[in-house]
């Protein structure tokens, strides 16, 4: 990554991709997150940061209502992507989890064979008139995962044979191949050894010509490496939001100080 | 990189979200029908269950009603005791043979006080409105009070069977044609009897607590002694089943190494568990009812068998 | 009753026992339990089990081989006052007392578990020998592929268990055909979309179908899904028009005694495949809603093929159920021998034959009588097998998700 290139990126990308107003959100009586405000770019990497339990996951699971399937979890505010209320009673989750694809933490590939992992979003959502475009989608997905190479021969073998950082990219792959608009990665990294890690920041990387990716992690130096924007999160609170550089060269508020600096989380 | 590489517009079919799409539709319709059929197999399973709980209930209940009859008995001391002398070794000479006719006169005296109207003329035209068990339930009163005897005593006799299901709805007068226990006229005198509150129907308390009876007394019939017996059963099986059931499991959870004898133990527990309730009962005739110990029990062999 | 005064001497020297082996130990140390190896309690304990066990094991073992009373008594106590005497001598101020216990309750517990086994052997044996019996009556081509099924008391009877075999599968085929679809969608129902309170109270409603006994399913079968079933499939039903005298011609017949079966086997799918979609992980289901799935395509895509080999392992064992179910065959099903086609004719199962051929007036050396034994193996090895495959698929599964 050269230092040219990270700062043209940063300053083509200016457009609004989400737009967080005044997001409130409750698990029963706990409030989670409050008054976050927040504006996530197109094809920009934005990191979460934060301590455990501030509310990053939780804030990241609001971007695709993935929260409405945990029964006692209550969100209020407003966020639009592309500027549509998600919240709106209009929408359907089904049709925005198209468009905002997730990754999870622990890799959770389908007891089903690795072409039908990659497969599953286009046909379920009807993405494909035929089998060879959805070898077409396949295959591509699993190439900007970068995973083809590895899989090509074995597609019909399980995905749950593959090796932890290979079964993090065929997410990847899987959540890519509904042509999702935002990528939403809580701590992908977390359950991978190093040189898995490498592999998926790299890849991460060039999702970004493509996608705007929002990206939950606990490590700062892979904030820094991988990402753009930067969102320091704080019991809850959005605490600051700016350039990745800013954040972590400096910080305006002494909290983000103490915890870039090893003192808090 | 140029500018237009990433305006977000150029993307093809950037649908509004805000607009259900066809396919969309069709799919939360899908998912409705699913989640239809879920409730739809739930509440014929519950159901089911309410079915049978209604018919059980709705064709057993009947069984704690009882139909009875209230007679004044004249105990005859010719008849009875005749001998005069009140031995009770004499008494229980009198059979029950004895005893029905004083009752069906009994009954019919009933009849003509009460200026029923009625066909039937003869005592013995009323043994069929009377239960077989009756003139025990008499003799035994007697042979226990034998100072009764030259009275008339009120006795609350079982119905029989046959007037008791008339009462039940479950004895229709068109067919009974063929029916050698009960005929039509019986049955008119059941419901002027009915009226005249001399039948009537009350709580039956020996169902409960009674012992079988024979197919010609089925209103005599009673749960009482089988309770007992499955009371015995059900013993039997938790003090043999509770403690070698639970230090089994204690083993196998706590003790056991994985082997093959483990294994071997675990397979055989499940398949006890499957194996049908038909074999055990063979097992149970090779082991228990012929075996030597059974066929000639000695003194003890009680806790045995 | 001798029986149950030798029990009381055994108890009571079990209970002395106890008393004074913890006397002793503490006396060898001069009251300072510190010094002992074990705690007093172990070698009570030791003393207890030691007078108690074998004198039980001898007064079982003489109750089978019919022991006069007197021998009863005589060794059983004897047993009890010799491990008394034995073990009270052993208790020193080293001895190992909690070693010594724990051997023996870890014997003990080991064969509480081996009765598993030996019932095993026992139904084998008990049903090995008058089968070869049989069989020395009765060729056994004839039984295991004979089509015809009139056992006469007087002899020359035709004993073929084809016939039997077809009643048993056709029954339990349709009382499968009941329970799987409404155990499946219920047990997916109550595991992905019931809210708690709703599952907490329909789980339980539905687990007493599974608790009431089969006779009482016998009688709903006979007063009351028999004569509905007459009453559209009988003479004077709809189907009289296709067919002369209607499909149905009496109340008993396959078709009631499996409805019925079939309700009886609901919440055994239901409740097992409820345990086995529960555990497959929550990390799948995200996975599946966050691509955009909806719920349904998520527990037809994901979930159930994920719970397959459980699944199909619950309905295997359900299958074994009604395989090897008696009463509501007894009175629902009829009892006529027949290999036909139509569901709602009568016909009989194995269990059903076993019960009628023991039960007749036949001689016990009769083939008529005997054949019970060989139908009752041939059962018993078929819900064997059933069972060991069902076992090997479930456990499969459980290794796929530990
Ligand atoms: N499913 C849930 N139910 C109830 N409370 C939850 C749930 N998930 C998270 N929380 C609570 O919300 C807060 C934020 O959690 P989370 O978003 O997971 O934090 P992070 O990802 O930053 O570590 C925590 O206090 C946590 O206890
Ligand atoms: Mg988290």
């Amino acid at each position: 990554m050269n230092d040219m290139t990270l700062t043209e990126r940063a300053v083509n990308a200016t457009e609004n991709k989400i737009t967080a107003r005044n997001v409130q959100v409750y698990y029963g009586e706990n409030h989670a997150i409050k008054d976050v405000d927040v504006d996530i770019l197109d094809k920009t990497v934005t990191a979460f940061i934060g301590p455990s339990g501030c509310g990053k996951s939780t804030f990241l699971r609001c971007l695709n209502r993935m929260n409405d399937t945990i029964d006692i979890c209550r969100v209020t505010g407003e966020i639009l992507l592309d500027n549509e209320d998600i919240y709106d009673r209009r929408v359907d989750p089904v049709q925005l989890r198209a468009k905002v694809g997730m990754v999870f933490q622990k890799p959770n590939p389908f007891p089903k064979s690795i072409y039908d992992n990659v497969a599953y979003g286009p046909k379920i959502h009807g993405l494909t008139r035929n089998r060879a475009e959805l070898d077409e989608t396949v295959e591509a997905s699993l190439r900007k995962a970068a995973l083809w190479n590895e899989v090509k021969d074995r597609l019909t073998a399980p995905g749950t044979g593959l090796s932890g950082g290979q079964q993090q990219r065929l997410c990847i792959a899987r959540a890519i191949a509904t042509s999702p608009e935002v990528l939403l990665m809580d701590e992908p990294c977390s359950a991978l050894d190093p040189i898995a890690t490498a592999q998926v920041e790299e890849l991460i990387d060039e999702l970004r010509t493509n996608y705007s990716v929002v990206i939950v992690t606990h490590s700062m130096q892979q904030a820094a490496r991988v990402s753009q924007k930067t969102a320091f999160f704080h019991l809850g609170h959005l605490v600051e939001y700016g350039d990745t550089d800013k954040i972590f060269t400096n910080p305006t508020d002494p909290r983000t100080e103490s915890y870039i600096t090893g003192r808090i989380g | 990189m140029s500018d237009a590489t990433h305006s977000a517009p150029q993307k093809p079919a950037a649908r509004s979200l805000h607009q259900l799409d066809t396919r969309t539709k069709r799919r939360n319709a899908s998912e409705t029908r699913f989640k239809v059929m879920g409730i739809a197999a739930i509440s014929v399973g519950l159901a089911f269950l309410v079915l049978l709980l209604t018919t059980i209930i709705l064709n057993g209940a009947s069984a704690f009603q009882q139909t009875f009859i209230n007679v004044p008995v004249y105990l005859d001391p010719a008849k009875i005791d005749k001998k005069g002398n009140r031995d009770p070794a004499d008494l229980k000479k009198a059979t029950t043979f004895t005893y029905a006719p004083l009752i069906q006169k009994g009954l019919l005296e009933v009849v003509e006080k009460a200026g029923l109207e009625t066909d039937l003329s003869k005592a013995k035209e009323l043994k069929n409105l009377i239960s077989a068990s009756a003139a025990a339930q008499v003799r035994d009163q007697v042979l226990a009070d034998p100072a009764l005897i030259g009275q008339t005593v009120d006795f609350k006799i079982l119905a029989s069977s046959r007037v008791d299901g008339y009462l039940k709805g479950r004895v229709h007068r068109d067919e009974i044609a063929k029916d050698k226990n009960i005929n039509v006229a019986q049955l008119d005198l059941t419901d002027a009897l009915l009226k005249a509150g001399v039948v009537h129907k009350g709580f039956n308390w020996n169902f409960i607590f009674g012992s079988d009876a024979s197919d010609s007394r089925a209103e005599q019939a009673g749960l009482g002694v089988s309770m007992l017996g499955s009371f015995y059963m059900m013993l039997v099986v938790l003090v043999l089943a509770l403690p070698i059931g639970v230090a089994a499991s204690i083993y196998l959870e706590e003790f056991a190494a994985k082997n093959r004898f483990t294994d071997l133990i675990e397979v055989n527990i499940s398949n006890l568990a499957a194996v049908p309730s038909i074999v055990f009962g063979i097992l149970g005739l090779a082991v228990f009812i012929s075996s030597p110990i059974c066929r000639n029990p000695p003194h003890w062999s009680v806790v045995w068998c | 009753m001798p029986v149950f005064w030798i029990i009381a001497i055994m108890l009571a020297l079990a209970v002395t026992g106890f008393a004074m082996g913890r006397a002793k130990a503490l006396r060898s140390v001069g009251g300072d339990r510190r010094l002992l190896h074990s705690l007093p309690f172990y070698a009570g304990a030791l003393i207890a089990m030691a007078s108690f066990i074998p004198a039980l094991i001898m007064l079982v073992l003489l109750l089978a081989l019919q022991a006069s009373s007197l021998l009863l008594a005589g060794a059983t106590i004897l047993a009890a006052l010799v491990g008394f005497a034995i073990s009270l001598r052993l208790i020193s101020q080293d001895f190992r007392a909690r070693n010594a216990v724990e051997a023996g309750v870890r014997a003990l517990l080991i064969a509480a578990a081996s009765v598993a086994i030996l019932t095993t052997v026992g139904i084998v044996l008990s049903l090995i020998f008058n089968t070869i019996e049989f069989f020395g009556l009765y060729p056994a081509s004839n039984f295991f592929l004979g089509m015809n099924w009139t056992p006469s008391f007087g002899g020359g009877s035709d004993l073929g268990i084809l016939p039997l075999i077809w009643g048993t599968l056709y029954i339990s085929f349709i009382a499968l055909l009941v329970a799987v679809p409404i155990g499946l969608y219920a047990a997916v129902y109550l595991s992905e979309y019931a809210s708690h309170p709703v599952r907490s109270i329909v789980k339980p409603l539905l687990e007493v179908l599974a608790g009431i006994p089969t006779i009482v399913y016998g009688l709903f079968a006979l007063l009351t899904v028999g004569p509905f079933l007459m009453s559209i499939f009988g003479p004077n039903g709809p189907t009289a028009a296709i067919a002369e005298n209607g499909w149905m011609h009496a109340g008993t017949a396959v078709m009631t005694a499996g409805l019925v079966m079939g309700i009886m086997l609901i919440p055994f799918v239901s409740s097992l495949s409820d345990d086995i979609i529960n555990a497959v992980p929550q990390s799948l289901r995200d996975g599946s809603y966050g691509l955009g799935a909806t719920k349904s395509e998520t527990i037809k895509q994901v979930i159930l093929p994920a719970a397959l080999p459980g699944i199909v392992g619950a309905i295997l064992l359900a299958a074994s159920r009604a395989i090897g179910e008696t009463m509501i065959v007894v009175l629902g099903a009829g009892a006529a021998a027949r290999l036909s086609l139509n569901p709602f004719d009568a016909m009989t199962t194995v269990t059903a034959k076993i019960v009628s051929q023991l039960t007749g007036d036949a001689d016990f050396a009769s083939p008529e009588a005997l054949v019970a034994f060989a139908l009752a193996m041939t059962l018993f090895v078929i819900t064997l097998c059933l069972n060991i495959f069902a076992l090997w698929i479930v456990r499969k599964y459980r290794e796929q998700y530990e």
